[in-house]
């Protein structure tokens, strides 16, 4: 449980360093203090139901703590959403409440400044350290990098249960590379806390920032997207990454490529790195660290009561989500065990499960199904190609047609590299050779994934 | 370049993609069996080498050209972006 834990921490661990944000070091002490009396504010007010749209930062972190100790239900919102999808979000999550970082004014919502929450905070007389409320409830948005978020219901005591403990994590030093409006941010959140860790937050959403924490603060784990490390590796000069503590890297949030378990070794050779299987909806399902991509298919036979159970149904993983969400926003609430689809389409070959695509990315080339991982796969370990991203272009004749958006290195020769990927494609079925390849300047991102969604 | 000149390239460029070689063709080319031998995934892939020619294709309107000429003529009724 998250405010029972946090207010131990204060008591047994007062000095420890809890939060490393760009404007210094917060201690469990400090930081059970400002919840505590932020969240009295938020139950003095009759707030029951709190949105924020924030950067990720210490107040953040200590708002959403003030609130889980209070019973206030709290949903971090995507900062780099603009007006209209902030409102809409709002909207449909029926949030009438608003904390935010900025001067943001949307028709029909109290927006609070999280500055001035703190500061009223602060003036309010030090409120008894009562009994913290028995069952506080979060909204995780998905990130929507194939459509509208939805917001998936859980309970901190859930998501709480996810985190494994260990004693010689206690003083540990994390780095926040998701963002706290995202599931796997509010697990390393959940984490660093159950562990008496020290979770370090970039100064900004950038890799660049993420980059430079990492070396400021002598970050021991991190735990990022494939993405996320693809662009810490082309940003980060090898010396500096060469020369990092890292003790460990975990991969998560989208299907991890063999090249860049493979850069990652090279690159941060001091890091054990493993991959974590984790939805929004499941929360985090188990491990691997092995570094080869997919997973061993003997998780298939395995029946342990209390591990994970995973199977594959039409193609697609479903698993046993024991610790997952309640269930979508408007839907009936599940409390137990549920199997669940991931959405996530996979093959079995030899001793090992192989991820191809999402069920909704599925591309549909006269009939044939493509997947798009395998072909992005052979494009990114063309010399020269830094990202891709594939999907299917819309077409009069086959309905779709496979299409690549590539990210060159800077100095590559474009057409050179074009017909380089062409050569590398020959390789796959016909129907899944990109007939369209698109150099691009960069590609989007959401949550620090690529956004996939098909033209 | 003339219409059919800028229609030919794209051809002959897609030719070159399935490592082909560029036999000289005029407007009475055929385009699929019996001619270039075009089947629906290298006509899938015409139509959007035109598109991105020429701003709008042939297939996305409803038409099948048959030959080089009928691609010609198709922009030549409705004059497509000039690039």
């Amino acid at each position: 449980m998250i405010g029972p834990a946090l207010l131990r921490a204060a008591r047994e661990a007062p000095g420890a360093v809890f939060l490393l944000g760009a404007d210094g070091a917060t201690t469990y002490a400090d930081a059970a203090h400002k919840a505590l009396r932020v969240g009295s504010l938020l139950k003095a007010r009759g707030i029951s139901r709190l949105a924020c749209h924030a950067l990720d930062s210490p107040k953040l972190v200590m708002l959403m703590l003030g609130a889980a100790l209070v019973g206030c239900e709290v949903c971090v919102i995507n900062r780099h959403y603009g007006h209209a999808e902030l409102e809409s979000v709002l909207k449909r999550f029926e949030f009438t409440m608003l904390a935010a970082d900025s001067s943001i004014q949307v028709e029909g919502v109290t927006v609070l400044s999280i500055d001035a929450l703190f500061a009223d905070a602060a003036a309010m007389t030090p409120p008894p350290l009562s009994e913290p409320h028995a069952d506080p409830r979060l909204l995780v948005l998905t990130t929507g990098t194939t459509g509208l978020p939805k917001g998936a219901r859980y309970t901190w005591a859930n998501l709480s249960a996810q985190a494994k403990t260990k004693s010689d994590l206690a003083g540990s030093r994390w780095l926040l590379a998701y963002h706290l409006n995202h599931f796997a941010g509010l697990q390393m959140l959940v984490h660093v806390l159950a562990n008496r860790a020290t979770m370090v937050i970039p100064a900004g959403p950038e890799v660049e920032q993420a980059q430079r924490a990492l070396v400021e603060h002598h970050v021991e784990y991190v735990s990022g997207t494939p993405t996320f490390f693809r662009f810490l590796a082309a940003q980060m000069p090898e010396s500096v990454s060469k020369s990092l503590a890292l003790k460990q890297i975990t991969l998560g949030g989208e299907a991890v490529p063999q090249d860049l378990l493979g850069l990652i070794h090279e690159r941060f050779p001091s890091a054990k790195v493993s991959q974590i299987f984790a939805t929004t909806e499941i929360g985090s399902a188990f491990s691997v660290r092995d570094m080869s991509n997919g997973l061993p298919a003997s998780l298939l036979e395995k029946k342990d009561e209390n591990g994970p159970q995973i199977k594959i149904v039409d193609g697609e993983l479903h698993i046993l989500s024991t610790h997952g969400m309640l269930g979508y926003f408007g839907e009936p609430e599940i409390t137990g065990p549920v199997w669940r689809a991931t959405g996530d389409l996979v093959e079995q070959r030899g001793d090992r499960v192989y991820f191809v695509g999402r069920k909704s990315e599925t591309i549909n080339v006269g009939g044939v199904k493509v997947h798009p991982l395998p072909i992005e796969e052979v494009v990114q370990n063309v010399p020269g190609v830094v990202a891709v991203y594939c999907y299917g272009k819309k077409n009069p004749i086959t309905g779709q047609i496979v299409a690549v958006d590539v990210l060159p290195e800077a100095t590559a020769d474009r057409v050179a590299l074009e017909e380089e990927i062409r050569r590398a494609c020959e390789s796959l079925a016909r129907h899944a050779q990109p007939r369209i390849i698109r150099f691009v300047e960069s590609l989007d991102m959401a949550n620090r994934k690529v956004i996939r969604r098909g033209q | 370049m003339s219409t059919e000149q800028r229609v030919v390239k794209v051809v002959q460029g897609l030719l070159a993609r399935q490592k082909r070689s560029a036999d000289a063709m005029n407007a009475k080319t055929l385009l699929y069996a019996g001619g270039l031998g075009f089947d629906s995934l290298a006509a899938a892939e015409l139509s959007t080498l035109l598109e991105m020619e020429f701003g709008k294709d042939p297939y996305s309107d409803g038409k099948v050209p048959q030959t080089i000429g009928d691609i010609v003529g198709y922009y030549d009724a409705s004059p497509a972006d000039k690039k």
